[in-house]
């Protein structure tokens, strides 16, 4: 006991002021390049071309990789849940003489296992656990730990190193590769939303953001009842209110997703009551009701706020909770209405934060920046039940840190690879490098296609040096005959680039459109392998 | 693209004053604000620093104007760059074949510059250039283009008639409508034409194919060679010294003559004409009969002085009705130059790089300085927005918000800005309101206040906010502000100054 640090670390809590704010800089400085988007940065690159010559396709969402209809639901808590107090290893005198007043005690907490609870509070997941739909995993974090909110947010936004910056988001640089032709073709459903925080870090790829970011609820209302981004209805004919509504039906006209968000809003419905007062519930009905009226979007967003408790922790702490666990039950109540099994079977929930929280607790009642975190997944069908080890809290480091267990890239790559269904080679290029992979965190996905691939298209981008060379990058999974053609987009092939057999191994094909007589316009290139086929619209 | 709107391009004026030319008297209903001030800067030039706006409510709107306008006529000519009267052969003859291209890129720079500190008369020249159209492309010399350049700047608050009549034997124009290839015996029309339907009465607007053949005529004799470059010059030998009729009357008119006769004998068609089109520029695309009449009254009793006129439209009640403020679409240079004005970016911290970017973007946008589409110009209006350019502008805009926080300086005014609209407020919705009524002059509605204000807090705990902890003098707020922007910018009021 006498060993843990009373004293917490300079610039990890609130009173340390300049500090904490000089922590909070490391962020500041390029996460905010990462624009807020309602459109993505598309039009960035073609100016004058002219967005409305480029006709959206639906048909990019199902000639993605690992096309399937399984859905993430990505669950932010903002500010560094505090691990300990969420799931509580029950009986453990460490945490209740490091927590005097903070600690949940026993006849505060339901029981998950007879090792661990949680807090009353969150008793509206009991149904869940007791059926299988949820899953804890212990302690997750990474080497190397970072204490700024921001800079840790970012290193679990982007899955880096702790010391490298990367500008872009895992779910980004997976999404990227699913609508390879983002910004030449846009889809009419956005591949990624988020709601109610702007943009973020996880969604960004190299060349645009992915996702459709709406900065409240009540933003997104309007959206999805009137099919614009912005009201003309309302506005009269006096000169301003004209040329407002100008610009307005301007600005509806270029966003594309406007037809299909109105038809799935309005074709999903709602079928439980969600609990009011409840930020986060509001914004799960939404992604409910997106669900259930068939959008299409395979991964969204939420988000709650509040979890950087400095101060004061023990009500709060388990009120946000709270909001989080009835949140959730409604969110899949809704999606299982009337006896549907299938759906909730479809739409994995996950939640994350930055980091977890110092395992004493403070001063003030409250707990600073930690290590070590749990996540929680929620669905039907995944099973209950534990992974990784739970914080040591009898052998904390010099800081006063028990290790993490889990690292947190290991479950994003399972999660790319059972759930969304994608080749490890694939799931390793998204990721930066090879992660071991958590097994029975989810049920993989059937078939799965990564084992039986011949190949896998890791995506293309313009030659870094050349942008008139495209570079359609691949991997053959065995030994094999490879092809690669170009075709029109009505699908009739143009050119055959690429017709052999090649070995094991990832490969780069420079493609020069001049080089093939190729005039400019919208193609699509088809690689094929065996019986295997990966199909892309290109811009030349 | 909209076609809902096709229709609705009928508005109901507002309530007529008995004589909106009346010099504006502050009001409970109309006051002198901020926001006004700002109004004003925003027409007038490319925006307003937040000193500017303080320095501008001390005075009353009239000495104000007075000041503004008096400064802008009296800068003088423009200095010349040192290759102001380069030939051709002084560019051949030179080893760097991109020295052509630098200097115009000098140049364009230069007034982007003088756009973001000077902003007044920056802004009169940007109204003569889409004016007095000519592309650079065709006549290609930049001798020609210097001496353009400075007739628009030096002569653009002064008198119309004299202005005309210089602009028509700059080098620019008489190889860009052909006026060097008009001879006596064979004329050329093309100057002649565009003289009368564009330059000065309007089209269809009391002249004839006769009346352009013969002005043509009396045109005759001016030369000049892109090929060449050298100085434009009068060939007597190639002017047509015979009578011609004009407007029913017959002499044997000569260059200057003939200009005089348009203003004589087609006075009422030109100063109705030319405040319309001053009308449109600064104020709204449909014009005010009563406005324009006492405008084009004040033109001619003026004997076409300029100033006289500006200084009437700008210090009118009509200029300063609520129902005309923010139904002006920002140029391209303008989406991006308001918001280095508004952040109180001086041009000596804008980068050359940075200027190059945004002339290139405003060619995107469809504003390529020192070429317009044609002879007509920019359309302006609502054909500088479309899909494209919309979303084109959002990211551009973007850019330059971005800009903002790479240097110290930049990133220190938007924090001082934001402290001195809100007296160093901590309250992120209050801070968001006051920016963006600064910045666009307009209030939001409350979904997109709050969407702005989600924008601002950044990411940034919500607990900093509640408990108080959180000020201006965070390291983050310059960069929360400029987090903000790129909301903002997208927001479809941010296209309407």
């Amino acid at each position: 006991m006498s060993k843990v640090p009373k004293q917490p670390r300079h610039g990890a809590a609130l009173e340390h002021g300049e500090a904490h704010s000089r922590e909070h800089q490391l962020w500041s400085r390029r996460d905010f390049l990462s624009a807020s988007g309602i459109l993505g940065a598309g039009s960035l690159l073609m100016g004058n071309i002219g967005l409305r010559a480029f006709q959206p396709t639906p048909l990019m969402a199902s000639l993605a990789n690992g096309s399937n209809d399984r859905i993430l639901v990505l669950i932010r808590f903002d500010g560094g849940n505090d691990g300990l107090n969420t799931i509580i290893e029950r009986g453990n005198s460490y945490y209740y003489n490091l927590r005097p007043t903070i600690a949940i005690q026993e006849p505060n907490l339901w029981a998950l296992s007879n090792e661990y609870g949680m807090p009353l509070s969150t008793n509206a997941l009991q149904p869940l656990w007791d059926n299988g739909m949820m899953r804890v995993i212990h302690n997750v974090g990474y080497p190397e730990p970072n204490y700024s909110h921001f800079r840790s947010y970012d290193i679990i936004a982007s899955a880096s190193e702790s010391e490298v910056v990367v500008n872009t988001g895992w779910m980004g640089r997976f999404l990227e590769n699913e609508y390879a032709a983002f910004l030449e073709t846009p889809p009419t459903v956005p591949p990624a939303l988020q709601i109610g925080v702007q943009t973020d870090l996880v969604f960004r790829a190299d060349a645009a953001n992915m996702a459709l970011a709406v900065s409240s609820p009540q933003e997104f209302y309007q959206i999805a009842q009137s099919g614009q981004l912005y009201d003309t209805s309302l506005l009269g004919n006096t000169p301003r209110e004209l040329e407002l509504a100008y610009v307005r039906q301007t600005a509806n006209a270029a966003f594309r997703y406007a037809e299909t968000i109105k038809n799935a809003y309005a074709q999903g419905k709602n079928q439980v009551d969600y609990p009011t007062d409840n930020y986060l519930a509001e914004q799960l009905a939404i992604v409910a009701k997106l669900i259930k009226g068939n959008l299409g979007t395979r991964v969204f967003m939420v988000s709650i706020g509040g979890f950087d408790t400095h101060a004061e922790q023990f009500d709060y702490h388990q009120n946000l909770l709270r909001q989080v666990a009835e949140g959730v039950k409604a969110f899949y109540d809704d999606l299982a209405y009337g006896g549907n099994a299938e759906l909730p079977e479809k739409v994995l929930g996950m939640t994350f934060s930055e980091f977890g929280r110092t395992i004493y607790e403070n001063a003030s009642l409250g707990t600073d920046h930690g290590w070590g975190t749990p996540m929680m997944l929620f669905g039907g069908g995944i099973g209950n039940g534990f992974t990784g080890q739970y914080q040591d809290l009898s052998n904390p480091d010099p800081y006063g840190d028990p290790a993490f267990s889990v690292d947190f890239r290991s479950v994003y790559s399972s999660i790319l690879q059972d759930w969304m269904g994608n080749s490890p080679d694939l799931v390793n290029f998204v990721m930066g490098q090879s992660h071991p992979l958590i097994p029975g965190l989810v049920p993989p996905i059937e078939p799965f296609k990564g084992d039986n691939g011949k190949c896998a298209l890791l995506g293309h981008n313009p030659h870094p040096n050349d942008p008139s060379i495209l570079e359609i990058k691949y991997s053959m999974l065995q030994n094999g005959p490879i092809r690669l053609q170009i075709l029109d987009t009505a699908g009739h092939v143009l050119r055959t680039l690429l017709n052999e057999y090649k070995d094991r191994g990832s490969y780069t094909f420079q493609f020069k459109a001049p080089d093939w007589y190729i005039s400019p316009g919208i193609y699509q290139y088809r690689l094929q392998s065996g019986g295997q086929v990966f199909q892309r619209n290109l811009k030349v | 693209m909209p076609t809902l709107l096709e229709q609705k391009t009928a508005f109901s004026a507002p309530s007529p004053v008995e004589d909106p030319l009346a010099p504006y008297t502050p009001s409970q209903v109309k006051p002198w604000n901020a926001r006004r001030v700002a109004h004003l800067y925003r027409r007038l030039g490319f925006g307003a620093s937040l000193a500017q706006i303080q320095q501008g409510l001390q005075m009353s709107p009239g000495d104000l104007i007075d000041q503004l306008l008096d400064t802008a006529a009296d800068l003088g000519p423009p200095d010349p760059p040192y290759w102001a009267g380069w030939t051709m052969d002084e560019y051949a003859n030179n080893p760097d074949p991109n020295l052509i291209f630098i200097h115009r890129n000098e140049l364009r720079r230069r007034w982007f510059g003088e756009m973001l500190d000077e902003g007044i008369r920056s802004k009169m020249a940007l109204f003569w250039h889409n004016h007095f159209s000519t592309e650079l492309d065709v006549y290609t010399c930049n001798a020609y283009l210097w001496d353009y350049y400075s007739m628009i700047h030096d002569k653009a608050f002064g008198n119309f008639r004299i202005f005309v009549r210089e602009m028509g034997r700059t080098g620019a124009m008489l190889v860009y409508l052909n006026g060097n290839l008009s001879v006596a015996g064979q004329p050329n029309e093309n100057y002649a034409r565009e003289l009368m339907e564009l330059f000065t009465m309007g089209e269809s607007n009391g002249y004839t194919q006769a009346d352009i053949v013969n002005m043509s005529r009396a045109l005759t004799g001016w030369n000049a060679s892109a090929y060449l470059c050298d100085p434009p010059f009068f060939d007597p030998n190639r002017h047509d010294d015979t009578p011609k009729t004009i407007f029913g009357q017959t002499s044997n008119y000569g260059y200057t003559t003939a200009h005089n006769l348009i203003f004589s004998a087609r006075a009422e068609q030109v100063s109705h004409y030319i405040t319309s089109k001053l009308y449109k520029y600064f104020v709204y695309q449909n014009i005010d009969n009563q406005v324009i009449t006492g405008l084009a009254q004040t033109f001619r009793d003026s004997n076409w002085e300029l100033l006289p006129v500006l200084k009437l439209l700008f210090k009118s009640e009509h200029f300063f009705e609520e129902s005309f403020m923010n139904v002006r679409y920002k140029s391209p240079l303008e989406s991006m130059l308001n918001i280095y004005k508004a952040a109180g970016t001086p041009a000596s911290l804008v980068e050359n790089g940075r200027w190059d970017a945004i002339g290139y973007w405003s060619y995107q946008l469809g504003q390529e300085i020192f070429n317009p589409p044609n002879v007509a110009g920019w359309k302006g209006y609502r054909q500088w927005i479309n899909e494209s350019t919309l979303t084109a502008r959002w990211n551009y805009s973007s850019a330059i918000a971005y800009w903002l926080t790479t240097e110290q300086e930049s990133r220190e005014n938007l924090r001082t800005l934001a402290q001195t609209l809100t007296n160093d407020s901590n309250d992120p919705t209050l801070i968001t309101a006051a920016l963006i009524e600064f910045m666009t002059g307009q209030t939001m509605d409350p979904v997109h206040l709050q969407g702005a204000v989600v924008n601002f807090k950044a990411g940034i705990p919500e607990n900093y906010y509640l408990d108080g902890s959180w000020n201006l003098y965070w390291d983050e707020a310059p960069y929360q502000i400029v987090n903000m922007l790129y909301y903002l910018v997208r927001l479809p009021e941010f296209q309407l100054s």
